[in-house]
């Protein structure tokens, strides 16, 4: 890690020395500053990244000019100006690339653009090479409050370092889950019904089992959604324990309406079956079955199966965890389920400022049914406002949970006021 | 808690293995003889999931199937057998006709996609289930157990008919295994391609891509072959990660000595950012250009990085095709919204039975929305498949059929042709490389892109007829 970030810093060494090197060659030869770094977060994914500084490649072999890869991702080519026409035109597919970025909303025909800076070495050599030195220190200064960051935090787990899963570690996983006690894993989470300011009431409870929790239990060590498929596997295996353990019969659980996170295949195991015969008939329709989309364009045929086997046999279905960009794509009638739960974002905050933005997403969720949508992931009362506003009435997270046991204490209260009062009568 | 019916009666294969006497057959044919003497008030019902097509009677449906019936367990002392053909029968005493049929036909309504449930028998039948008063109907149902009993009883006698071993099912303990011995073949041996055609005129077709892809099934003998390396999706997708770029390093040499200009590669989204990829796009000879046919799965694990690559790719000039769907799941997604350039569409016989239940609606509609030009029609087996494909605008196909006319366009325009029989000049031509194309002697012919005239398959279909 430390080498990394050292060879990653000295780019901009390398970038400062032949900026000043040029000094004396300055005539014909251009540059541009592509401002990777300031794109949205999604954006800059290493993939990403790669494939911007492979925008430049030929042009690097043909020996129109170099590029270097700054430590921040932004992206400094210097060439020979009589290429500009080639740099122009990978400008514009990298412009193409990150095209949804707001970065990008400037008109593209503008001299003045944020995505990207252009020099003439003749001309604006010393605010070129001003700009070398300044992105010197920045990575300088990164570097050094990166190590103090290190040092702080040295316990704090890196997501980054961790091992990705490995078919040798699944299987060690899977021993353990088959041991583990997974009852102080299971998480429960109230969705309510949140109107205007009045306190939350609770409609049901998603019962879960903390994956970061699972992970720091039996594996610290390891991503263990890094891998998609091979995690996508271990949750077929937690699946069927979460479900024995709900089958026990000494627990109540299944009295009190849940939701359950499950995949599709495990709807038609016997341990779904074992579950479904402690669950009393008239419940069933209260329990909510939560799907993963992925899950459900795995296998449509699969899907509409065990869909059915479901509606049959009484529950429902709530597609889960989706964004408010795949709302575009996963329509409820469609796919005949009979919730959706959408994840909070602050995405959503900045649509709800543009009136055209804020008709859309409107649309997009009158089209499901408002009332049978799930704001997930509220952690503040803006995720809750924002909703409100778009119609949403049904909200879950962690601001819905403190407003809950803010109300249950205040109850709480109201009893014991109460009593004192006919104490004093 | 709820009887018998909860858990699956051990199946014959079970039962051969271990030498036992006793088998669902048997046991049926036992209740039915002792019912003999007081038929009154008996019913049973035979529901025939054994004609369900293979994948929609695996042992999770038969399980839920199953589960159907435990109304009538509970309720009114039925039994229930799953026979090892997979039928389900059920027996039952005063049970209202009523409730036996609405359990069938709750069942019926799972496998609704199944041609079983939609298909009319020949003599007026119903194929998905037949109902048995016993007292008129007594003869033909135990003439019926006695049937099934003769059928497993001739199985077990016959050593050529018992059942091969299971193959165990994948798990991650075997998949350590198996991707280990994924690194020691030559992947060359399973790499096979198949071209796609395009209709440009009333009689004339042009090639437009040449997809390559690994035989599964070889492979699977290969590095797995006691393994049923298809059932556990998420592992088998594991796999297939490994199993791509593997392929990608051996196909580097194929496509320089072949030079295909359109190559159609079915790869999982995370194969993309690879360095065997990188490798092998680096590799590509001039005016040469890829598909990526990507399938639904990959695209809604990430949408907003499916959009990114989806438009990285498309930069380079190359086109990104929607793989694996059926006319049946098109209308679950709006299609139209993930700016595909193409989208494969596989051809299943069903598609032109006249009691199918999304036959004309949806499919014609979709398919005429997003524009036909749009659609590859795949597994094109048969001329029914182009027809059914040109009613709905289609134009482009790929599959067996497809194969032959290439073939047989191939040899006509081949000044060796008397030196090859068709199926050699078929099996050289769907060899992606490597041994499999030995023995032609004419490897430009072989890996061209002809013009296929349309005539030419039609004279050689009716010849065979």
């Amino acid at each position: 890690m430390a080498d990394a970030t050292t060879t990653l810093a000295s780019q901009e060494n390398l970038l400062l020395e032949y900026v000043q090197r040029l000094e004396e060659h300055r005539r014909g030869r251009s540059a541009v500053h592509v401002h990777i770094a300031n794109l949205h977060a999604n954006n800059r994914r290493e993939s990403h990244m790669r494939m911007a500084a492979n925008t430049f490649e030929s042009l690097v072999k043909s020996l129109q000019g170099q590029l270097f890869v700054l430590s921040n991702g932004d992206l400094m080519f210097i060439f020979k100006t009589e290429s500009e026409d080639l740099v122009h035109s990978a400008i514009v597919k990298l412009r193409f690339m990150f095209a949804d970025d707001p970065l990008l909303d400037d008109v593209m025909e503008s001299e003045e653009s944020a995505f990207e800076s252009w020099y003439s070495m003749e001309r604006d050599f010393d605010k070129l090479l001003q700009n070398a030195k300044t992105l010197v220190e920045e990575a300088t200064s990164r570097l050094s409050q990166q190590a103090q960051r290190k040092r702080f935090q040295e316990n704090k787990p890196q997501v980054r370092r961790k091992e990705p899963l490995t078919p040798a570690m699944l299987r060690r996983v899977e021993h353990a889950l088959a041991q583990a006690d997974l009852s102080n894993l299971v998480r429960r989470q109230s969705i309510c019904a949140i109107v205007g300011r009045s306190p939350p009431q609770p409609i049901f409870s998603e019962l879960f089992v903390s994956i970061a929790d699972l992970r720091d239990t039996i594996i610290p060590n390891v991503d263990l959604t890094r891998d998609r498929w091979l995690f996508q596997h271990m949750t077929d295996t937690l699946d069927r324990r979460v479900l024995s353990m709900l089958s026990k019969h000494d627990d109540r659980t299944l009295d009190s309406d849940i939701s359950v996170n499950l995949n599709i295949s495990t709807l038609l195991t016997q341990e779904f079956l074992k579950f479904d015969d402690n669950v009393k008939a008239g419940v069933r329709g209260s329990i909510v079955l939560e799907l993963q989309v992925l899950d459900i364009f795995a296998d449509l045929s699969a899907y509409q199966f065990a869909r059915d086997v479901v509606h049959e046999l009484g529950y429902r279905i709530c597609i889960d965890g989706l964004s408010l960009h795949a709302l575009e794509y996963v329509e409820r009638d469609r796919l005949g389920a009979d919730m959706l739960k959408i994840f909070w974002e602050p995405a959503i905050a900045e649509k709800l400022n543009d009136p055209d933005e804020t008709a859309v997403v409107q649309a997009m969720l009158k089209k499901n049914g408002l009332s049978r949508i799930v704001l997930g992931r509220c952690d503040t009362r803006e995720a809750i406002e924002a909703g409100q506003s778009l119609g949403i009435t049904l909200f879950q997270g962690r601001f819905v949970e403190e407003g809950l046991a803010d109300d249950q204490r205040k109850r709480r209260v109201g009893t014991v006021l109460l009593i004192d009062k006919s104490d004093k009568i | 808690m709820k009887g018998p019916t909860n858990k699956l009666p051990p199946s014959a294969k079970e039962m051969f293995t271990t030498a036992a006497v006793v088998t669902p057959e048997s046991l049926l044919l036992d209740v039915v003889e002792r019912l003999g003497r007081i038929r009154h008030g008996w019913v049973a019902a035979q529901v025939h999931l054994s004609q369900l097509k293979p994948q929609n009677r695996q042992e999770a449906h038969l399980r839920i199937a199953m589960r159907m019936f435990d109304p009538l367990v509970s309720g009114y002392r039925c039994q229930v057998f799953l026979m090892t053909d997979s039928d389900i029968i059920i027996i039952g005493r005063d049970v209202p006709m009523v409730d036996l049929d609405s359990a069938v036909f709750r069942l019926r309504a799972l496998f609704d996609k199944d041609p079983l449930t939609y298909t009319e028998g020949e003599d007026g039948h119903d194929p998905f289930a037949t109902f048995y008063h016993l007292e008129d109907d007594y003869d033909y149902f135990l003439q019926e157990a006695e049937r099934l009993r003769a059928v497993v009883e001739a199985r077990k006698r016959n050593p050529n008919l018992q059942a091969k071993p299971e193959p165990k099912p994948l798990n991650s303990e075997l998949l350590i295994g198996i991707m280990a011995a994924l690194n020691d073949v030559d992947m060359l041996k399973y790499l096979q391609r198949q071209a796609a055609i395009q209709v440009v005129s009333s009689n004339h077709a042009r090639v437009i891509l040449q997809e390559y892809f690994l035989s599964m099934q070889d492979l699977r003998r290969d590095v797995a072959p006691d393994v049923d390396l298809f059932t556990n999706r998420w592992l088998f997708l594991h796999f297939t990660q490994g199993a791509d770029r593997r392929s990608l390093v051996a196909l580097q040499n194929v496509v320089k000595v072949s030079k295909p200009p359109v190559i159609s590669l079915n790869l999982n989204l995370s194969t993309l950012e690879t360095p065997e990829f990188a490798a092998f796009e680096k590799g590509l000879l001039p005016g040469q250009t890829l598909n990526i046919e990507v399938q639904l799965i990959d695209v809604f694990a990430d949408l907003k990085g499916f959009f990114k690559t989806r438009d990285a790719l498309r930069a380079k000039g190359y086109k990104v095709i929607l793989d694996g769907m059926m006319p049946s799941t098109l209308h679950f997604t709006d299609i139209s919204k993930l700016g595909m350039d193409y989208i494969k569409v596989m051809w299943s016989p069903e598609l032109i039975d006249p009691h199918h239940p999304t036959k004309g609606r949806e499919p014609k509609d979709i398919i005429a929305e997003l524009g036909p030009m749009k659609f590859i029609l795949t597994r094109c087996d048969s001329e029914a498949s182009i027809r059914w494909g040109l009613s709905m605008g289609i134009l482009a196909y790929q599959g067996h059929l497809i194969d032959t006319m290439v073939t047989l366009t191939t040899m006509a325009a081949c000044p060796d042709q008397a030196n090859c029989t068709a199926q050699q000049c078929s099996s050289r031509r769907n060899a992606a490389g490597g041994a499999g194309r030995l023995g032609c002697t004419n490897f430009a012919g072989l890996d061209s892109f002809p013009e296929i005239s349309l005539d030419l398959l039609t004279k050689r279909i009716s010849k065979k007829a």
